[in-house]
Parts: C-alpha cells; structure tokens; sequence
C-alpha cells in the first residue's frame, strides 16, 4: 500500500513537473537598431540582447510553428532561431547595381517559402540613369536561398498575408484588398478601398504598420483605415482572418490616430495605438477606455496570451506594460536603441 | 560582365553551371519585385509633423517627434527633416542608435 502511495506521489510529482515544463513562457521580440532584444513577460523585462545585425528592422514575419523569427530590414533579411537565438541566416537582396527595398514579408503555411512584396530600382553600370521596375509578388524559397518566381501584383503593394487554410492564394494589401492565386497568378480584388466597390459610399485609406499577430494565434488582424464620404469621415478597422482568408470591417465609433492595432486573444477588443493606447470594442466599434502614451508615440502593440498585459511600442527605445483591463500603466521597460517592431512569441 | 537580362538580349544562353546562376539571379532574384517606396528622398514631398495638427493635446501627430525620425530616415517619409536613409546616409543609425539619448552624435550634413 504504501508503495504504491510514493509511486502515485512520484508519478503526479513527474506529472506536474513535465506540465511545468511543457507550459508555455511568453517573450516579445523587439528588433532594435544593430541589435534584437528579447522581453520574458513574466518579468517585463529584456532578458537577451543579440548584436548580431548591423540595420534597423522595419517589419517582421515568423514561420508557423514560431521556430524561426525574420527581422526585415530595408535591404536584408535576418533570420534567428527562437529556440536557441541565434542568428542562423541573412538575406542581402541588393546588389551594386540592384536596390532592392523589401515592404512586406510573409511566410508560407508550411514555412518553406518567404513571400516578399519589394520594390526594386536597377542601375545600368557607368550610366546615370535609374529603372524602377513594375510591381510585383516574388517566392523565396527557404531552402535553395534563392527567389523562385515572381508574380505580376497591382500598384503599392504594402502588406502580403498568408492564409491558413489555403496555401494557394496571398491577400494583398495596396489600394485595394487584393487576393492572389500562386497557382495561376491571377489577382482579383476582394474589398475596395481607395478605388470603392459598387454601391461603397465611402473611400478607405488604410494603416499598414506592424500587422504581425503571433505564432498559433487566432489569426484575427485588425488594421486601421480612415474613411471620407460625402456626409462623414470615420475611421474603423480592417479584419483579416487570416485562418480562411475572409474579411470584415469594424466601423469606429470615433476617429483615433493608430499605426497598428491588435485584436484580444478573445477577440472581443481591438487595442490601438499612436499617440494613445485605445480600447475598442470590437462588436459596436465604440471606444471603452483611451490612455495618453506614457512615453510618447506607439509604432507597435502586443497583447499577451492571457490577455491581461497589453505591450505598447517600440517606436523609440522603450515598451510600456499596462493592464489590459484598466489600461494603466504597469511599468516601461527600456530597450537598447530605436524600434519599430514588436512580436509575441510563446515557447 | 553578361547578366541574364542583357545574355537574353544578345541571344545568349548559360551552357554552364556559373553562367545559369548568373542568368537565374537577373531573371528570377531581382528582375521584377515591386514599387511602392520612393527610389529617393528627392522624390518625396511630405511636408512634415508640424501639418498634422489635431484640435486637442497632445497637438501634432508623433509626439515627441523624435519617436518617429529613426523609422522615417529610411523611406525618406519627412525628408525635409530625416537624415536621408535611402541614398546619402543609410547607415546613420550607427551614429545614433536612440535619437532621444544620442542625438548629439548626429550629423548628417557634413559626415564625420
């Protein structure tokens, strides 16, 4: 009997302590200039600095199993392990006589491909004149490191979106919503926006900045747009769920100002930030609760996976914590440098 | 040297492994992506922070603006303000890597 006792004992103990290690810590990654630094949202602070580029990263894109993490400079691609952080790759694209300016990274559903919308400006050698080059998707295969087809894409192209359910089509963001099949390469619009669909009475620019949500997520984006009609102007949010490729829009009932915007991991709020932190409630559009940035303007803004902790910024070089529900402030945790970005990360 | 653009031009074709790769670089590495960013901060008109007022505090948009010279320096988005991250000084941010604390080590008129 009693043997049997200490064995339960030591099984539940194993349990509990494999449970332990099977949980799931949550980190930010923020990519500051010349150097990516790692947040443990348990402690709210930096825990790892890596030196390992020489760039500031403007946008990011991780692999779907939230293995690989893809720092995106103007020029290059930075690619770390997020098991070990290390740097284990980078892509330079140009070249002497190539600039090559990446705008938007996405990563294939089974994270073999990278698809990059970029715009490229070609310089004859010893001759002073500069070929900008028509718009277009490219498929950088992984693998083989080298781009393995391009597809023709409408004008402006900023955000290109995987889809869960669908490896064969991208969503693409420009001046209109855009879906692109990769079998055919046919392009199709799917929302209006600056050129309105029949019977849209209203014209929409949208906010394109720092969309990433995180590895395993609901996939639910939300990007704010700003809207003009003859009789009103507005603001809401584009959503993109990026699970089935549909698409719906969340019209505010007031007009902020907001580079990005993250949805609630029980998609019941949007958080936006700019100038302030905005809580929005994504069924009415109204606005529950605002705060003034603490340090000042938000490029980024993460929500941890409990949903209680809400990561405004980078933009310079802090991040400021607050409660998700009070929206107050819980701290500023410094960061090295200048920032852009922010992604959650669980491991 | 030949690339694959003008090798294609002329009527050439790779025969050997270096020459494909060359070929394939033009054709599919960097021959057609996208445009959207301006090739230049000449060719950027936005005015600047101080034209985006907003009727209630805090007033203008970025604040302090600061905050947003490190990420506009490299598409040239207030070029009147902003290093010129595109073609004269890509790498400034190595001078100053958080502009509200290094900001004295910047100089992007005359380089040191």
């Amino acid at each position: 009997m009693m043997k049997k006792k200490l064995l339960a004992t030591l099984l539940l103990g194993c349990m509990v302590s494999f449970s332990g290690l099977a949980r799931a810590n949550d980190f930010i990654y923020a990519p500051v200039s010349n150097a990516l630094q790692i947040i443990d949202c348990s402690k709210d602070a930096v825990v790892k600095t890596i030196p390992a580029y020489n760039d500031f990263i403007a946008s990011a894109a991780y692999s779907p199993d939230g293995k690989r993490y893809y720092a995106c400079g103007w020029h290059s691609i930075y690619v770390f392990d997020t098991m070990s952080d290390k740097l284990i790759d980078t892509y330079n694209f140009s070249t002497e006589l190539n600039r090559v300016t990446i705008g938007s990274v996405a990563v294939s559903t089974d994270g073999a491909r990278l698809y990059i919308a970029a715009s490229i400006v070609k310089r004859k050698q010893n001759i002073p004149r500069l070929n900008v080059l028509p718009p277009q998707v490219v498929a950088f295969d992984l693998k083989k490191r080298q781009i393995i087809k391009s597809y023709e894409a409408p004008n402006a192209i900023s955000g290109v979106f995987t889809i869960r359910k669908d490896p064969n089509h991208l969503i693409l963001l420009g001046l209109d919503v855009y879906k692109l099949d990769l079998r055919t390469g046919k392009v199709e619009t799917i929302m209006g926006m600056l050129n309105p669909d029949k019977g849209q009475k209203e014209v929409r620019n949208i906010i394109l900045n720092n969309v990433n949500s995180s590895p395993g997520d609901h996939g639910l984006l939300a990007l704010p747009y700003y809207s003009f009609s003859e009789t009103a102007r507005g603001m809401g949010y584009l959503i993109i769920d990026t699970n089935t490729g549909k698409l719906s829009l969340v019209k505010g009932a007031d007009i902020w100002f907001a580079y990005s915007a993250k949805v609630s991991p029980d998609k019941k709020y949007i958080y936006a930030v700019l100038d302030e932190l905005v809580k929005i409630d994504m069924k009415t559009g109204k606005t529950i609760k605002y705060t003034t940035a603490e340090k000042g303007t938000y490029t980024a803004v993460a929500v941890s996976p409990d949903g209680k902790k809400v990561y405004a910024g980078p933009y310079g070089a802090d991040i400021s914590v607050y409660d998700a529900e009070s929206l107050k402030l819980l701290g500023v945790i410094p960061l090295e440098a200048d920032g852009r970005v922010s992604t959650l990360i669980s491991r | 040297m030949k690339t694959g653009d003008n090798m294609e031009d002329e009527g050439l074709k790779a025969v050997n492994k270096k020459a494909k790769k060359l070929e394939e670089t033009e054709v599919f590495g960097m021959a057609d992506v996208m445009t959207g960013m301006p090739i230049g901060c000449t060719t950027v008109f936005d005015t600047g922070w101080e034209t985006n007022p907003r009727p209630y505090l805090p007033i203008g948009n970025c604040m302090p603006s600061a905050r947003d010279w490190t990420s506009c320096a490299g598409p040239c988005w207030w070029p009147a303000q902003v290093p010129d991250g595109i073609m004269r000084f890509p790498g400034f941010h190595n001078q100053c890597r958080a502009i509200e604390r290094d900001w004295r080590n910047l100089n992007f008129v005359i380089k040191r």
